[in-house]
């Protein structure tokens, strides 16, 4: 399809939640309707459901009912293994169901516009508008236009405030909701944190209220007594002259079941495994299942959103594991498993997990995906263990800065040396290929770090040659730094505009060489990200008018049109770059200081000026630097062994008061 | 073939709306996968990128069911018929339905090469009469030649659609519509369409439900 026809036609007069304000279909009636558009979009397996794995329950039998979305298309939508975790969940309860939705691709925004087809899930087909709740996965910003198309196609009101009275719960988690402000008016509540246990209690809260005759405003407040739950609009926001957030409290008549603060929610040990992985019939983004073996991570890179907001750490049992590895495939076929964590290196037993793993499988047509290992020989074993007899593609490592100094600023301490010798390593054994991933734009980065990432592809390369010949190759992927809430670098600008391009043209220009690519991110839509995932509430009439001007699927780089964005900001008297690149200081408000993900603002502010000074902070299992997560979530480490999680035992404590900054 | 395998199991399956819309490569993974969760020992060719032992007559078009398809898999192991269809009939979609199973000799040739014709119900939504509808359908078949233009990859090629459709016949009126079965060659040389044939009566895209009701074979010995 070319993109650029599409575009002209996105804006269509079809485009406003009228269009299906006719009596809903039937999942028959849809179905038929189906036949008549399917046959000519792409992919219309996207569309019809059916999958192994895939869970239909009778319908009419079911008090409890959750449509699961991920607002993008089927493939994305299908690798995310948390909407996999919860669509798991929720059917193992024998009197609930869950079924799913994706954003449907242009080509079927338009047919199902034209026959007026309700956006409908894929199990039984029953139009998204008859689900008790609808709950949205938001890993990222790019998709926030998407749940606007969404919720539109489903014939549901755009803003919570202007909701039909009988439409279902819009609910919203993941990472990008852990700043949920910029799209607070589109939902009627968030939730925030690790959702397969808390999944169950809101569908029935919400589901129960509204079976006993409450109003829609009265059970939000039955929901806001959730924990993890955040309603917005049980909360003001003041601003300050010059535009800053002042204050966000909960209006006078909702305080007493809305929370100043709402904290996430965790699961104090890590559920079972899904192991009933959908097996999709279609080539989807991940052509495999998935198995967290890990959560949360101890490095503690100050950049980084994930090590901050997963804490604490929690292992899954090595038995655990393979027992999931084996029934997965059984229940799946599929012949790639990856063994998900955030660091796998720092997984306690992940030798003796990889030698389990190689011994019960090793002559099987199966492939293990071990992602995330740490820059050192140990790596390149365990790498080498796994691929043994099959073709090697390639190695993947993210030193993220290239010079000793900037790695301790941003706390990933690991040597050029040890880089080097890890990639001798790598190359020495037959891999052709090393990706290397770095960032620019951290705080105090110098034209001489960008230089030193040239510099070290080059070595790296060198090396290669030296081992492989013309066979060695090296890309190198630079993305800038957006400098994410919930990180000890949420206080930081993104870097302006001028010094990306000259750094990227340094970079472009010394990496153009045998054996060497580059790719990175266009600095407009890093501004983008930047200005959305830091953005307050004003942002949310950004997000719509965007989305009026024919913005959607903003993660593709091919449907990104930053300038209908520029013309939204615009539009509503707003400014990206103020809200991108605005340093902001210590004693601010940040637009989303009312979400605790447990590690607290003083460890933050702390690890920040560390930075700073290029002072690194260690691995935390070997010592507590009190980011506060024992503190917050002490009722529910109480009960577990000493070793459930990440952290040191107490005694290994250090005294760092917390509140003294 | 020269390849080691213990046994080559030919099944009947049928296929149903639900899984109509998936493509022929997608559907040859669906049974691998399907096979490999029934525990069943399926061969795979010789050399570095090892392919599954898996063949099926005739790719099934998008969008249309199949009501008697046919594949043949290749074994590792021999298996008694029933226990065969018992595992991989549970180890299926949904969508998808195993009717029978029986081992085949190994010398025989391929599905695909003793394919010769293939009979299709078609529906198409309209409003004609059946008089009307007849009348075009006896149009076609009176026809000396139906010349058609199908994309090959890149290119087009020109062919005749009328030599390809052997038998057509009128069923009635269907919900909606009007209802034909189609018998058309199929082998190695010239596969027709029903898709092309409705575009060639005037229904290039009206709604319509196709289901291959019999794959016919020259000689499967």
């Amino acid at each position: 399809m070319n993109p650029d026809t599409v575009r002209t036609e996105l804006p269509d007069p079809g485009r406003s939640a009228s269009a299906f304000d006719q009596a809903d279909l039937t999942p028959d009636a849809i179905s038929r309707a189906l036949d008549r558009v399917l046959p000519f979009v792409q992919k219309p397996v996207r569309y019809t459901g059916g999958e192994w794995n895939s869970v239909l329950k009778p319908w009419d039998e079911i008090p409890y009912r959750l449509a699961l979305v991920f607002p993008d298309v089927y493939e994305l939508g299908m690798s995310n293994l948390g909407m996999m975790v919860l669509y798991d969940a929720v059917n193992s309860q024998p009197d609930m169901l869950a079924e799913r939705a994706y954003t449907p691709w242009i080509d079927m925004q338009q047919g199902m516009r034209r026959l007026a087809i309700p956006l409908y899930s894929l199990e039984t087909r029953h139009p998204l508008r008859a689900f008790d709740v609808i709950g949205f996965s938001l890993p990222y910003e790019q998709l926030y236009t998407n749940v606007l198309t969404t919720l539109d196609l489903a014939g549901i009101a755009l803003r919570s405030v202007e909701r039909a009275e009988d439409a279902p719960l819009i609910l919203a988690g993941g990472s990008a909701c852990l700043n949920p402000e910029p799209v607070y008016a589109f939902f009627d509540a968030f939730f925030v944190g690790e959702g397969e246990e808390a999944i169950t209690e809101i569908v029935r809260t919400w589901t129960d209220a509204r079976a006993t005759g409450l109003s829609r405003q009265e059970a939000l407040r039955w929901l806001a007594e959730v924990r993890g739950i955040y309603i917005p609009s049980f909360y003001d926001v003041s601003y300050t002259p010059d535009g800053r957030v002042q204050a966000v409290t909960p209006r006078a008549e909702h305080a007493d079941v809305a929370p100043a603060v709402v904290s996430k929610r965790i699961v104090p040990v890590l559920p079972p495994p899904v192991t009933k992985f959908i097996v999709p019939f279609m080539d989807i983004v991940q052509n495999r299942a998935a198995i967290e073996i890990q959560r949360g991570c101890t490095r503690g890179c100050r950049f980084c959103q994930a090590g901050m907001v997963f804490r604490p750490v929690r292992e899954r049992p090595v038995d655990e594991v393979l027992a999931a590895v084996e029934d997965l495939i059984r229940q799946t076929g599929f012949e790639e498993i990856g063994l998900l964590s955030l660091s796998s290196s720092d997984y306690g037993r992940i030798q003796e997990l990889v030698d389990q793993i190689v011994a019960r499988y090793g002559d099987e047509k199966l492939s293990i995906n071990l992602p995330s290992l740490r820059i050192d020989s140990f790596s390149v074993q365990l790498m080498e263990a796994l691929e043994r007899g099959r073709r090697r593609s390639g190695f993947t490592f993210a030193p993220e800065a290239a010079t000793d100094r900037l790695r301790e600023v941003i706390n990933k301490s690991i040597s050029t040396q040890a880089l080097l010798d890890t990639a001798r390593e790598v190359y020495s054994r037959g891999w052709p290929t090393i990706k290397l991933y770095f960032m620019i734009g951290h705080p105090t980065q110098t034209l001489a770090d960008v230089q030193a990432i040239a510099d070290l592809a080059h070595d790296v390369r060198r090396v290669g040659h030296a081992a492989l010949g013309k066979n060695a190759n090296v890309r190198v992927s630079v993305s800038t730094l957006v400098p994410k809430p919930h990180t000890p670098f949420q206080w930081a600008p993104l870097a302006d505009e001028a010094t990306l391009r000259e750094h990227l043209a340094v970079l472009d220009r010394q990496l153009r060489s045998p054996g060497i690519t580059l790719s990175w991110n266009e600095p407009r839509e890093t501004l983008l990200e930047a200005a959305l995932s830091r953005g307050d509430r004003r942002l949310a009439d950004v997000v719509q008018r965007a989305w009026e001007l024919g913005a959607s699927f903003d993660a593709w780089g091919d449907q990104l049109d930053v300038n209908v964005w520029w013309q939204a900001f615009a539009d509503c008297g707003l400014d990206p770059e103020w809200y991108a690149r605005r340093a902001r200081t210590a004693d601010e408000v940040l637009p989303w200081d009312h979400i605790s993900v447990g590690v607290s603002k003083p460890f933050m502010l702390r690890e920040y000026k560390k930075a700073l000074q290029g002072e690194i902070t260690g691995d935390c299992r070997e010592k507590c630097y009190a980011c506060g997560i024992l503190t917050e979530f002490r009722a529910e480490r109480r009960p577990l062994p000493g070793n459930a999680w990440g952290c040191p035992p107490a005694s290994k404590l250090i005294s760092e008061p917390i509140a003294h900054e | 073939m020269n390849e080691t395998y213990a046994q080559r199991m030919r099944v009947t399956f049928a296929t149903d709306d639900s899984v109509k819309y998936v493509g022929h490569l997608d559907m040859a993974r669906t049974w691998e996968r399907a096979i490999r969760r029934a525990r069943l020992p399926l061969a795979y060719t010789q050399g570095f990128n090892p392919q599954p032992r898996l063949q099926f007559a005739a790719a099934l078009p998008v969008g249309f069911t199949g009501r008697s398809e046919l594949a043949d898999v290749f074994l590792n192991e021999e298996y008694e018929p029933g226990h065969f269809l018992a595992a991989l009939g549970g180890a299926l979609p949904r969508g998808v339905r195993t009717l029978q199973a029986q081992p085949v000799p190994r010398e025989w040739p391929s599905l695909q090469s003793q394919l010769g014709a293939a009979r299709y119900r078609v529906e198409v939504e309209t409003g004609e009469m059946p008089a009307e509808f007849v009348a075009r359908l006896d149009g076609f078949v009176d026809r000396a030649d139906a010349p058609r233009q199908r994309r090959r990859g890149k290119e087009q090629v020109r062919y005749d659609l009328r030599p390809l459709v052997l038998t057509l016949m009128y069923s009635g009126p269907c919900e909606g519509g009007q209802c034909f079965e189609v018998t058309m060659r199929s082998d190695p040389g010239a596969t027709g369409r029903p898709d092309e044939l409705l575009a060639e009566l005037g229904y290039e895209s009206a709604p319509r439900r196709i289901e291959r009701e019999e794959l016919l074979f020259v000689a499967l010995a």
